[in-house]
């Protein structure tokens, strides 16, 4: 709140008050002055009304109009002032008066109509008017007496109330100003007087001085944040001005760090440079360094201008290197393509290019191998040249080696290469036979040259100094050379020679060297002249004419080339003829060898992939196989499933059968006839037997079903257990069972075999008709198998039922002879194959049966044995 | 007979009523003379039971359940007696067509006290209740009804 509005209020407050009270006070004034006028009211009602008295009085005693008229007058003055309601009872009053009065006048007048004097004499009657008028008056006095009494008392008080009202209002108009100073100097002063405290603080300069307790939203208020935010700023500045001039401070030392640096750089720089230049000036590498993208060079060092014999002043940029250096336009093309993409990468990443390898072409306009590095160092681009000339010459000797020895190789490892594709050389052991020709030479004095069709010379001896010197120098005689070794090569027959006069005049002669069908090269013996024929010496002067040759030299050369005799020529032929072809047939076999071992290499590679295949297709089928077993005893499980539910379920209609027609024949015992007892007799005989049937199935289901647990038992305990089952049937038929003794113990499902051991001893014992049948029992053992007969001497089985007895409820036998639903055989048929073996007889009809069933040893592997 | 039987009720819990028929014969043939409570399928025979073990009717002596039943199987009304505490001692016999090893072994493991396959011949179905009488009625000492 602002001063003024504070000023304002209380002003407003104080004026408020005094009216207030000032109000109060005038209203005092007014009851005080109404009290008076009462006052006087009151004095002047009881002078009228003792005037009235008078007068009355006076009518009495003299009558007499004029104080009758009085009276009248008296009474209409005090009836004014009783006029107001408050004086209602004094009016009343007045009002009887009047009455009484007028009884009064009557009566006197009464008097003076009846002739009678008005005399001093009262009568009664105007004595007790008189009386009442009196009593009125009286009455209406004492009223006015009270009333001025009241009044009185009433002055009294209001004139104190009147005081004490002005002495609280003179009061209050005091308190008001001291209150009003007061609060001003409280709420203007105090803060003043603080803020002038906090002013002279930091006018000593302590800045984190603030004016304290000015909360107030008044100027002051306002004046005291405005204090304390400008002594906040003043800080702040002073803070930062400070914090400034320290970091001047330490970006003086910096600079003056960054120079003394900056001049060591220069420095390093500087020697840098000398090392540099020094360093470029001896450098291995051809150095051309240059500005710009358009690279300008600035120096060259000696290596490249004694490389390339390109100075600076031949290719002051790189667009003047281009052409000198890359004449061909389409080479130049592609190089400088690369080159600039590279060079503006390198430039702007400031990273080493990928080297690139380039043939350059001299100044002197021979070829140099160059790899070129780039990079850029701040303005400047500094190109590497590396001679590889050398290296490339060394790769291409080594790839060239590498193709013959891979050629070689491929020839002689492909049986189906062709032969023709073989170069002598790639057979034949030059260095060998070099060696062989050395010695043979020291010996005869006769050299020879093994030479392919290309002309290439692979083995050579004790050659003429004319060919080495002149013949084979001079491009044309050369030409005549090879001329001459192609003619001799020609058609000539394995094991001969032909002697040749070459177009150089002298005399060659050869022998091919075949290997198989191929000619691939020649024994030369050659550039010699025979004995006993005379040198024709003008022709050899206009050869060298022709040739250019020394005559004399040359003439020299022929004199002392070979001369042998025809005899010696045609023995050294022969050696060598035959030479030529132990060594083609020597290499031919060779290579017929080699061919032949990679044959079999070959085959017996093939032959592993096809086992391989062989194993993965027997693998296959196998895992085929097995999974079809697996889904046919899926299928017979479900089947046997099947069969389990469906015997089951028939079982239920089938007790209702039978246990209904007992009820039949129990209840309607006597309703039947003889007919009917054997019809119920029926029907319950087929329930019987068809609850047996069903029985079979059961046991026949059971068998796929279940997994009875495999054990290790003795077969001939086993067989106790059967005879025991069987003791009853055995005793009716007085039977005879013989088992074998010791027979083996073996891993199977005990239930399982016991039963086929019941079934088919049962069928021996029934189907008998000896007076005392016989069942043996035997086992023997034949290649992990045993092989279990049970034998008897009854009836025997035509070999045309062998299989169909097997089959389910197949019964050889009428019903009424032999009991039994037909199941047990191929009850026992099923439990034997589960088992993994089989089972069959041998019969004939009256001469007993044999069954006979295996059970392999190893335990068929879904349902191997549990370990005991 | 001058065997004193004991004198309880029994329960049958059968679906198929020429079973009940038979039951009820072979019974009357091997003279047992309780009073037979028939339970046509699964959950009348529960309903039975748990009123029985509210005490809102009598418990029965003896359980005789087929297996195969509608509504709620035999298994699972053999389980829901055997868990309850009032009904637990109740001894049941199973009287099924059923052979399967399956069956009797889970019945056994719910507690079954004896399990019988209902043969198909009725001279026979009369022995069975012959054994069942010997056995539950004659000598076996029943837990005492409530």
């Amino acid at each position: 709140m602002k001063i003024r509005t504070k000023l304002l209020l209380s002003a407003a407050t104080s004026i408020g008050l005094v009216i207030v009270l000032g109000v109060v006070v005038f209203f005092s004034d007014r009851q005080v002055d109404e009290a008076i006028a009462k006052n006087q009211t009151a004095s002047r009602i009881r002078e009228r009304v003792s005037e009235l008295n008078v007068l009355a009085a006076e009518y009495q005693e003299n009558g007499g109009e004029r104080t009758r008229t009085q009276w009248y007058l008296v009474r209409d003055d005090l009836a004014v002032l009783l006029a107001p309601d408050e004086f209602a009872s004094m009016m009343e009053n007045l009002e009887t008066l009047e009455t009484t009065f007028a009884q009064l006048v009557a009566s006197r007048e009464a008097q003076q109509v009846n002739g009678f004097e008005p005399s001093a004499t009262h009568t009664p009657v105007e004595d007790r008017l008189v009386a009442q008028l009196s009593l009125r008056s009286q009455s209406i006095t004492s009223e006015a007496v009270r009333l001025a009494d009241a009044t009185r008392a009433d002055i009294a008080g209001l004139e104190e109330r009147t005081t004490v009202l002005t002495l609280t209002f003179v009061g209050a108009l005091l308190a008001i100003v001291i209150g009003t100073g007061v609060a001003v100097s409280l709420s203007i002063g105090n803060p003043i007087k603080r803020l002038t405290r906090a002013a002279e603080d930091m006018a000593k300069g302590n800045l984190n001085t603030r004016a304290e307790s000015i909360g107030g939203k008044d100027e002051i208020g306002i004046l005291g944040g405005a204090f304390n935010l400008m002594a906040a700023r003043l800080k702040e500045t002073i803070d930062s001005l400070e914090e400034r001039v320290a970091e001047r401070t330490v970006a003086a030392e910096e600079l003056r760090l960054e120079i003394t640096e900056r001049k060591q750089a220069e420095e390093a720089l500087k020697e840098s440079e000398e090392k540099f230049r020094s360093m470029a000036e001896t450098s291995p590498l051809s150095i051309y360094m240059s500005t710009g993208i358009e690279q300008t060079a600035h120096y060259i060092n000696p290596r490249f201008v004694q490389l390339f014999g390109y100075t600076i002043e031949d290719v002051p940029t790189v667009g003047h290197w281009w052409p000198r250096a890359y004449p061909d336009e389409k080479y130049r093309q592609q190089i400088i393509d690369e080159w600039q993409d590279k060079v503006k990468r390198a430039i702007e990443t400031k990273t080493p290019i990928e080297p690139m390898d380039v043939t350059v072409t001299c100044k002197d306009g021979s070829t140099k191998n160059v790899m070129w590095g780039f990079t850029s160092l701040g303005d400047t681009n500094f190109a590497f040249g590396l001679d590889i000339t050398e290296r490339k010459q060394a790769e291409e000797a080594l790839r060239e080696s590498e193709r013959q020895v891979r050629r070689k190789l491929d020839a002689i490892l492909s049986p189906e290469a062709d032969i023709g594709a073989l170069e002598l050389a790639d057979i034949i052991d030059s260095e060998k036979i070099q060696k062989l020709m050395n010695e043979l030479y020291e010996v005869t004095h006769m050299g020879i040259g093994i030479i392919d069709l290309h002309g290439r010379v692979l083995v050579g001896t004790g050659w003429q100094e004319i060919c080495t010197k002149f013949h084979r120098i001079n491009p044309e005689t050369c030409r005549l050379c090879i001329e001459s070794d192609l003619e001799l090569s020609r058609d000539v027959p394995v094991g001969t020679f032909k002697r040749y006069r070459c177009k150089n005049n002298m005399w060659d002669i050869a022998t091919p060297i075949k290997v198989g069908d191929l000619h691939l090269g020649n024994i030369f013996l050659g550039q010699f002249l025979f004995d006993d024929e005379t040198v024709d010496y003008e022709t050899f002067r206009q050869q060298a004419l022709r040739y250019g040759f020394d005559e004399q030299e040359y003439i020299a050369a022929l004199d002392r080339s070979s001369r042998w005799s025809r005899k010696t020529v045609d023995a050294m032929m022969s050696f060598d003829a035959s030479f030529a072809e132990i060594v083609g047939n020597l290499s031919y076999a060779n290579v017929k060898l080699a061919g032949a071992l990679e044959d079999r290499k070959r085959a017996e590679q093939q032959l592993k992939k096809f086992n391989k295949t062989l194993e993965q297709r027997v693998t296959e089928r196998t895992a085929a196989a097995e999974e079809r077993a697996q889904e046919l005893a899926r299928s017979n499980g479900e089947l046997d499933d099947f069969t389990y539910v469906v015997s089951h379920d028939l079982k239920e209609p089938l007790r209702g059968i039978e246990a209904f027609s007992t009820f039949l024949a129990e209840d309607y015992a006597d309703k039947l006839d003889e007919q009917g007892h054997k019809y119920v007799g029926v029907l319950r005989d087929s329930a019987t037997r068809m609850n047996a049937l069903i029985e079979d199935l059961l046991v026949l289901s059971r068998i796929g079903r279940t997994r009875e647990e495999f054990a290790t038992v003795s077969v001939e305990s086993l067989l106790q257990d059967v005879r025991c089952n069987l003791a009853f049937a055995l005793e009716d038929k007085k039977a005879d069972l013989r088992i074998q003794p010791d027979l083996p113990t073996i891993t199977c499902q005990p239930p399982h075999l016991k039963q086929v051991f019941d079934n088919l001893i049962s069928n021996a014992i029934k189907f008998n008709d000896k007076p005392q049948p016989v069942v043996e029992i035997a086992c023997h053992e034949d290649d992990g198998t045993y092989i279990f007969s049970v034998r008897d001497n009854g009836i025997g089985i035509d070999e045309r039922y062998y299989e169909k007895i097997f089959q389910i409820f197949q019964r050889l036998g009428r019903r009424e002879d032999y009991e039994g639903t037909g199941a047990g055989l191929t009850i026992c048929k099923k439990i034997v194959e589960a088992r993994g073996g089989k089972i069959w007889l041998e019969s004939k009809v009256g001469q007993g049966s044999t069954f006979l069933f295996t059970i392999p040893k190893e335990v068929p592997r879904p349902q191997r044995a549990k370990e005991a | 007979m001058g065997v004193q039987l004991n004198a309880v009720s029994i329960l049958l819990v059968e679906d198929n009523p020429n079973d009940v028929e038979i039951t009820r014969r072979a019974l009357e043939k091997g003279r047992v003379m309780n009073e037979l409570i028939v339970a046509r399928d699964g959950q009348e025979a529960l309903d039975i039971l748990f009123a029985a073990a509210n005490g809102e009717a009598r418990r029965p002596g003896l359980i005789l359940l087929d297996l195969n039943l509608p509504k709620v199987d035999g298994r699972e009304v053999l389980a829901k007696v055997k868990a309850d505490p009032k009904l637990k001692r109740i001894p049941v016999v199973v009287l099924t067509v059923s052979t399967r090893e399956e069956d009797i072994v889970r019945t056994y493991d719910l507690g079954v006290n004896t399990f019988i396959s209902k043969p198909v011949g009725f001279e026979e179905f009369i022995k069975v209740v012959m054994t069942i009488k010997e056995y539950w009625l004659l000598i076996a000492t029943l837990p005492p009804v409530e």
